[in-house]
């Protein structure tokens, strides 16, 4: 007889543990989030040049137009194997091999202020693409 | 008893997560407690938005610095055309802060429309204005990568032809520098009696003020060792980018690259 009640009042607590989280799941499901705080991303498809193109030459630093306060910078990106990259800034010059897989990084001086970097890629085919970037060299506070 | 036993093992398992669910604490019916709160809950809210609203106007608003040419001068405002040929908006206020190599006082009404400028600022990427810190004017280098079509040794000039089919007249100065570089890309010093033509070359200067197309070196990189340009036509020792028709000695005129 005890035994019996024992085995009742678990079978009852289980059934109302499985009641209480039908209707939390239930409340859950019923909850959203409100139209003033949430946001719609769009993402756009940029076409990025590939490794296969004959011009292909892709800086990933440093951004344009950003300051830095350093006299040094680090140039890296990527380009087809077998290249030439010459990094120029107004007082400086780096020429470089890059790596089997294309990627490349050198560090070049820059001047005080706001400086011109002109990155040359000359191709194993004789023709070359330049991209320039400017970069800001300044300790100031603002 | 062993059936009791089995029945007894899920809900044994099961039992500790009933257990803490249940002791989740719940709103207590107290006013005083409620009143508390609910004002630590509006504290809250208020810190929420006043670090969102800073997190975003960080992200609004970077740090930038560019070069350009001066279209427009306002009284607090300047047009300035970037490198990349776009038309930038620039603010100046009282804070602004404006240099030019040589000039003990300079200010807003000293720049001129055509003036090269380097601006310092903040940059509002929703307005797409740059409000300056630091305005200084700026003599814009060159960075030019061609092939060496002429050396003319009598004048110390050389003449570099380009991929976009232009030709510049570098003039060679007695402080410009000149690297040679071999097959591993290692620089040696070299100069103006071994510049040749046909030469793969970097040239870094400055431009001509007087006469177009014509610029003063500074350093010349030279890469023989590398690849010809299929882009460049050239034809050594007879091009002269001024204009000048150059003679071949049989009385041929040759016609100069543009």
């Amino acid at each position: 007889m005890k035994s019996e009640r024992i085995i009742l009042s678990l079978i009852a607590l289980f059934v109302g543990l499985l009641v209480a989280g039908g209707a939390f799941y239930i409340y859950q499901m019923t909850q959203q989030l409100p139209q003033d705080r949430s946001d719609t991303i769009t993402i756009r498809s940029h076409p990025t040049p590939t490794p296969n193109s004959n011009d292909f030459l892709v800086i990933d630093s440093p951004k344009d137009e950003g300051l830095i306060d350093r006299k040094t910078i680090t140039v890296s990106g990527k380009t087809i194997p077998g290249s030439t990259i010459i990094v120029s800034s107004e007082s400086d010059d780096q020429v470089v091999k890059p790596a089997p897989t294309g990627t490349f990084s050198v560090t070049v001086t820059i001047d005080t202020g706001v400086n011109i970097l002109s990155i040359t890629a000359i191709f194993p085919d004789g023709t070359e693409k330049t991209i320039m970037r400017t970069i800001t060299f300044t300790t100031e506070d603002f | 008893m062993k059936k009791i036993v089995l029945l007894l093992i899920p809900f044994l398992l099961i039992l500790p997560g009933g257990v803490l669910a249940e002791t989740t604490p719940t709103p207590t019916s107290n006013p005083t407690t409620e009143a508390v709160t609910e004002k630590l809950s509006n504290q809250i809210n208020d810190l929420k938005d006043k670090i969102a609203s800073r997190v975003a106007q960080l992200k609004l608003v970077e740090k930038k610095g560019f070069i350009g040419t001066i279209k427009d001068v306002a009284s607090n405002q300047i047009t300035v055309i970037d490198v990349a040929g776009n038309q930038r908006a620039v603010d100046v206020d009282e804070i602004t802060k404006f240099t030019s190599s040589g000039k003990d006082s300079f200010g807003i009404s000293d720049l001129k429309s055509g003036m090269k400028i380097s601006i310092i600022g903040l940059y509002n990427k929703d307005s797409e204005r740059l409000l300056a810190r630091f305005i200084d004017t700026y003599t814009l280098p060159l960075y030019l990568s061609g092939t060496i079509s002429n050396v003319d040794k009598d004048n110390y000039t050389i003449t570099l032809s380009m991929e976009n089919g232009k030709s510049y007249l570098v003039d060679i100065e007695s402080v410009t520098k000149t690297d040679i570089y071999d097959a591993d890309n290692n620089a040696e010093k070299s100069g103006f009696s071994k510049v040749e033509a046909g030469v793969r070359t970097q040239v870094i200067g400055y431009a001509d003020k007087k006469e177009a197309n014509r610029m003063v070196a500074t350093r010349i990189l030279l890469f023989p060792n590398l690849p010809k340009n299929p882009k460049v036509i050239v034809v050594p020792n007879a091009v002269n980018p001024t204009g000048a028709a150059v003679s071949t000695g049989s009385g041929k005129k040759l016609t100069p690259i543009k």
